[in-house]
């Protein structure tokens, strides 16, 4: 008995082997795009409705071959979906494409106007693609910022990496992932910000932060307004803030401050007016000061130090409030979603129209400096 | 001590055997069952839900507490008459082979979607049936020291799910409580597939060397359960929220998409490697009590034709993972098992315990 | 099973002791002679010795002797000696008594037995005994004067220490047996002889400690070893292959072990060894899965070198079972699992070879294979030219040529080492056949059919029993206590309890001696 069973487990593997493997794809057979860019194209007609346009999809892919000498071809395609594009790139490449290795996306201006919506869901509906996968808005045309040409780096993919992967260690730009915009973008309390990469001469930079409502591009904000966003946010920030001692218009000192950031929030609710509570907590390592006055208990001149930044930083946020709420009309800082976990059922419907725009937001600044350096 | 006999089992193997009832198709799309009708509140849904169960099991243990050598169809054989009880036996195996056919077809579609794409749905189930029968056939010695092996697969999971949360919101849980016990009581009905486990103490209660601790084990099981499923469900809900969470068929999945560790990178595909050993479980410990029941059913003998039998059993929950054509239809059959286990898990021990106190009433009253 | 292989051989099989009934031998010396001279006259290693007993009238005596077998300062000392020189005028004798004089006082080896009948006479001649016939006297005597050339002893092929001793058994069973005395003092060790092999005539000493073992094992076994009908044991490897529980399991459901104190530590905890002359490999019954992965070094050194020895024994089985097939997994079928960074140089290299990724294993892993069994048979000379060749020529030509991508030569490297650094050399050959099954299934089926394989291979073993006893024991059924002893190895002080996984009957094995209590107290 057990014999026959044995031989009919055979039989049957036997017939499952020599029939083929069918999902073997060898690694040297494949084209990975590290690195998507997305455009919009018009329609020949000028119609502005989302569902007539087509879309540019530029992929930066690795070269395998040890002969050929730059490491990464960048090719175009252009079509009424993404799929489609997908077609257009399989007539020409000699090799199968496998996308689960895309490392990160780059959004053109004009197509993070219209909506990034369409976009996303067939990157999020690949059960390959990881959700951590960088995402950027590009100043311009993301195509050509693809095919700007970079000196000292491998790929230019290798290069928006690596720049957005640091981003937010030292200069107040989130890291954005694939994952943070989808949520962000289909939950009705939160907005993303996502970062702005422009080309350079020699490379690709940072140029700002692009907010967003749902998933809609709506304003820029350069680099100095988005210090004072993330420091509002409160995840993550990291940073150098620069400072000036003023005493009676003379400026005294000046330097910079390696800083870390959190944030906490309250909502007071009276009736219908909400009052929000930003208490952000700042602690700073002095890195920089040209007043060679010591910075001993004696001197007052770290507290001096902190109350500058601190004014600073006050003034730049009341600004950016009053801004936020005139002009952008959208939470950009994500402070809804406290009131939101207070009276859910009730704002949900509400959170969309206006309700940002007539709240009050105080921002309350903490600043401390711990540690001086090496140097007193 | 020498030769185990191979149908007995440890109560600790017991408990692993409840445990590995239902990790399986059940588990991997409850946050989203859970939050459809309860919103943020659905791990409220979850921990309540956990009740069901454990009234079911009080009722099971109580019943075989008065046959323990008997397993079901025995037991139905012995109160209503060979007719009858076969009816009942029948309702049994087929409720436990449909349970096996969903929690395999869900197991090899997700297979064909994440690992294998162009591999045919048939050959995978193919491969999965061949491990099962082979599990199934020496005994049910062999099913609980698997369980036993593959349960601590169960926790090294879990822990992977601990560096997604740097990217999540609690706030999304808040305010809690809002949605309001009807709701809540609403997703309760919603997750009743993920109940089913304790129908199988049917079968495995006579194998059990001792049995005084049954209700004890049960509870650690449930305990577990339930601690899995309430972490599970508020992990979805911090990281994805109710809104996200309604578009994503399987959450539990993607709650490993979110972050990368260095080395393993991509810990979706590394789960989905345990996945493949978790989801065994319950596949092989229905199979096995639709098996053992079937042999029951047609008065075969145990140490000769089991084997026969299981390879049986193995054929008809191919043929059958076979049948619904896509994921869709798979979840409406599993909605329905879902009411099915209200009548095989609670329906049946009130039904078995209301025919042996009649049974009881006529013979003192000869 | 037995019946399966010998169905009709019964009758061929049977040697001498079986042909007609006992027949007995006369008085007569020529007689005697005359009825032996039929056996051994086509051996002309047999060398029969006449002389004559000094005594009143002069006795004709004959010994009879295999060359080489024997130590012939024995004979010649003990035996004949004495026998040519007796003084009759010490002591008075008649016939009646001949036979207790010469074996009370004048014969003075260690082993004596007497024995009446040809068939048994014949036999301890071929079995190396020295038969002493005397006329007169119708029983033979026979002495245990064996000896001859046999192997020092020396430290073992396989089973290497640095912080242990390093006694390795010999082929002499007394030799063996004594080993084991030496280092187990105890009263109750037992020894129990079985000769086995219907022509070989092999000693099997079966030895177990009699109030530790579970009698139901130690009977098993001996039960099993009764029922071994072979004409030739030539190892324990034969008798291995007779008594285990299934021949058809991909592992070793034995222990073989080639040191005294190996045996002596697997005694201690219930289990039974078997030892046979001829062999330098002893074997223990039940063997658990755990044994295999564990090495006598552990035992000798500290806790903490111990725990990291096993934990990297395990990382060994499992990268010698299934890195090569994890390698096909996800160079063909999973390349998203790959680190982005490592993935653009793979597959440069890949880019140069023209095979697939399953062609390249398998072409290494054959030469890998033929280089091992070369390796075996290899004299030593010519042992440094195996290495020249198989490792620079064959691995720096093979990448040169573009047959395979460097990154395999690291994989296949790295599993065939791996299999070496498992402890039990059984089990370093099963993982040899494990790996091609791995390959096979990860070829196919990618990373799919290589948990697939893991998962078969797990209950496989979960089904193992080994004489009664599961084989995958401590790991299921699950035993917290003998955790201790698997993957880890914890402090020698927690191990006051023999292990459960084997039956035993006698539980406790150490005293509640800590040294820190002790010093407390003073």
């Amino acid at each position: 008995m057990n014999k026959r069973i044995l031989l009919l487990t055979v039989c049957i593997i036997m017939l499952m082997l020599l029939s083929g493997c069918w999902d073997a794809k060898d690694i040297e057979d494949l084209s990975i795009p590290i690195v998507g860019g997305y455009d919009l194209v018009k329609n020949s007609t000028g119609e502005e409705s989302s569902m007539g346009n087509k879309v540019a999809v530029t992929g930066v892919f690795p070269l395998f071959s040890p002969d050929i000498v730059s490491s990464a071809t960048i090719a175009t395609n252009i079509a009424k979906t993404i799929g489609e594009t997908r077609t257009k790139r399989a007539l020409r490449t000699p090799q199968q494409q496998l996308f689960g290795v895309l490392q990160a996306v780059v959004y053109g201006e004009e197509l993070a106007e219209q909506g990034l919506h369409n976009y996303l869901d067939i990157l999020y509906r690949n059960p390959h693609i990881k959700l951590n996968l960088f995402v950027a808005i590009a100043e311009g045309k993301a195509e050509e910022l693809l095919k700007n040409k970079i000196t000292n780096y491998s790929n230019i993919g290798d290069y928006i990496l690596d720049l957005l992967r640091n981003s937010y260690k030292e200069s107040f730009i989130p890291s954005v992932t694939l994952h943070l915009l989808m949520l962000k973008s289909y939950s009705t309390d939160k907005n993303p910000i996502v970062p702005i990469i422009k080309a350079t001469e020699n490379g690709v930079s940072i140029a700002g932060v692009g907010i967003f409502k749902a998933d809609k591009l709506i304003a820029k904000a350069g680099i100095e307004e988005a210090r004072i966003i993330s420091l509002l946010r409160g995840e993550k920030v990291e940073g150098i803030i620069p400072f000036t001692v003023k005493d009676e218009e003379e400026v005294i000192d000046k330097g910079s401050v390696n800083i870390k950031g959190s944030r906490k929030v309250d909502v007071l609710r009276k009736g219908n007016d909400f009052t929000f509570n930003i208490n952000v907590k700042i602690n700073g390592q002095l890195i920089e000061h040209y007043n060679k006055k010591p910075l001993d208990k004696k001197s007052n001149l770290l507290k001096e130090i902190e109350n500058s930044i601190k004014l600073d930083i006050e003034s730049q946020c009341i600004d950016f409030i009053e801004k936020m709420q005139n002009e952008y009309k959208v939470d950009c800082i994500d402070i809804t979603r406290y009131a939101m976990a207070k009276w859910r059922s009730e704002l949900k419907d509400k959170i969309d129209q206006g309700f940002i725009e007539n709240v009050t937001i105080k921002a309350n600044i903490d600043i401390e400096i711990l540690r001086n350096g090496e140097l007193e | 001590m020498k030769i185990d006999t191979s149908f007995q089992i440890t109560d600790r193997q017991f408990i692993f055997i409840l445990i590995g009832g239902a990790t399986g198709a059940g588990i991997l799309s409850l946050p989203r069952l859970a939050t459809q009708e309860a919103l943020q509140d659905g791990w409220i849904s979850v921990l309540i839900s956990a009740f069901v169960p454990l009234i079911s099991l009080l009722l099971i243990e109580r019943l075989c507490r008065i046959y323990p050598k008997y397993s079901l169809s025995e037991i139905t054989d012995k109160l209503f008459g060979k007719f009858v009880g076969r009816i009942f036996t029948l309702g049994y195996i087929a409720y436990t082979i449909l349970i096996v056919s969903t929690s395999i077809r869900v197991f090899v579609e997700i297979t064909s979607l994440y690992i294998l794409q162009r591999t045919p749905t048939p050959v995978i189930l193919c491969i999965y049936v061949i491990f099962i029968i082979y599990t199934i056939m020496n005994g049910s010695t062999l099913v609980g020291r698997f369980n036993e092996l593959v349960f601590y697969l169960l926790p090294v999971s879990l822990l992977l799910i601990l560096p997604s949360f740097t990217a999540s919101t609690y706030t999304n849980l808040l305010p809690i409580g809002e949605a309001g016990l009807i709701n809540i009581l609403k997703a309760c009905f919603a997750l009743s597939y993920s109940y089913s486990r304790t129908e199988l103490i049917f079968v495995y209660y006579p194998m059990l060397k001792q049995k005084t601790r049954v209700v004890r084990d049960g509870v650690i099981a449930l305990g577990i359960i339930t601690f899995v499923n309430v972490f599970i469900t508020i992990a979805s809900i911090v990281i994805f929220g109710t809104e996200v969470l309604q578009k994503i068929i399987w959450p539990f999945i993607l709650l490993y998409k979110i972050v990368d560790i260095p080395v393993i990178e991509r810990l979706d595909l590394f789960f989905l490697i345990l996945w493949t050993a978790i989801a065994a479980r319950p596949s092989i410990n229905y199979s096995f009590v639709s098996s053992y029941s079937i042999t029951q059913f047609l008065n075969l003998k145990l140490e000769k034709h089991f084997s026969a039998v299981s390879i049986t059993t193995g054929i008809i929950i191919f043929v059958v993972a076979l049948i619904p054509k896509n994921v869709q239809q798979v979840f409406n059959i599993i909605t329905y098992l879902g009411y099915g286990y209200f009548i095989a898990g609670i329906g049946y021990p009130i039904i078995f315990l209301l025919a042996s106190l009649f049974l009881k009433g006529r013979t003192t009253k000869k | 099973m037995f019946k399966k292989l010998f169905p009709k051989k019964q009758k061929d099989i049977s040697g001498v002791c079986d042909k007609s009934g006992d027949v007995k031998l006369p008085a007569n010396i020529t007689t005697k002679l005359n009825m032996l001279q039929k056996y051994i006259e086509n051996s002309s290693d047999i060398i029969v010795r006449s002389f004559i007993i000094k005594a009143e009238q002069d006795i004709n005596a004959a010994v009879i002797y295999m060359q080489g077998v024997i130590d012939t300062q024995f004979l010649n000392q003990d035996i004949i000696k004495p026998l040519m020189k007796f003084n009759e005028k010490e002591q008075s004798f008649n016939d009646n008594n001949l036979l207790d004089y010469i074996t009370k006082r004048l014969v003075s080896i260690g082993q004596i037995k007497k024995k009446a009948s040809l068939d048994e006479t014949v036999q301890c001649i071929y079995d190396g005994l020295t038969v002493l016939i005397v006329n007169g006297i119708s029983e033979v005597i026979v002495f245990d004067i064996r000896g001859g050339e046999t192997r020092t002893l020396d430290e073992p092929l396989l089973d290497r220490t640095i912080c242990g001793p390093r006694e390795g058994f010999v082929e002499s069973l007394t030799t063996n047996i004594a080993l084991i005395r030496r280092k187990l003092r105890d009263t109750n060790l037992a020894v129990e002889k079985l000769i086995i092999g219907k022509r070989t005539r092999t000693d099997v000493a079966i030895m177990y400690i009699k109030d530790i073992a579970n009698p139901e094992i130690v009977n098993e076994v001996l039960n099993r070893i009764k029922k071994i009908e072979m004409d030739g044991i030539l190892s324990t490897g034969y008798i291995n292959q007779f008594i285990e529980d299934n021949p058809r399991s991909l592992f070793p459901l034995y222990r073989e072990i080639e040191r005294a104190d190996i045996a002596v530590a697997e005694l201690l905890e219930g289990r039974v060894v078997i030892i046979s002359d001829q062999s330098p490999l002893a074997i223990v019954y039940p063997a658990l899965f755990v044994e295999m992965l564990q090495a006598a070094e552990d035992y000798s050194t500290k806790t903490q070198q111990g725990i990291l020895m096993r934990l990297f024994r395990y990382v060994a089985f499992f990268s010698a079972v299934s890195l090569p097939a994890l390698y096909i997994s996800l160079i063909s079928f999973y390349q998203e699992l790959i680190p982005y960074e490592l993935l653009i140089p793979i597959a440069k290299n890949r880019s140069e070879v023209p095979f697939p990724a399953v062609v390249e294993v398998l072409i290494l892993e054959i030469v890998v294979q033929i280089i091992f069994e070369a390796g075996l048979r290899m004299p030593s000379p010519l042992g440094q030219t195996m290495g020249v060749v198989a490792g620079i020529i064959l691995g720096q030509a093979i990448v040169s040529a573009s047959f395979v991508s460097p990154a395999i030569i690291i994989v296949a490297a790295t599993a065939t080492i791996s299999t070496f650094a498992i402890s039990n050399f059984c089990m370093a050959i099963t993982s040899r056949l494990l790996r091609l099954i791995f390959i096979a299934t990860a070829a196919v089926f990618g990373i799919f059919g290589f948990t697939m394989t893991w998962l078969f291979l797990i209950v496989h073993l979960a089904n193992q029993s080994s004489m009664g006893v599961p084989y995958f024991a401590p790991y299921a059924p699950f035993n917290f206590s003998d955790l201790k002893d698997s993957f880890i190895r914890s402090s020698i002080f927690s191990f006051k309890k023999r292990p459960e996984s084997v039956p035993n009957i006698n539980k406790r094995r150490q005293g509640n001696f800590r040294r820190g209590e002790q010093d407390n107290e003073n």
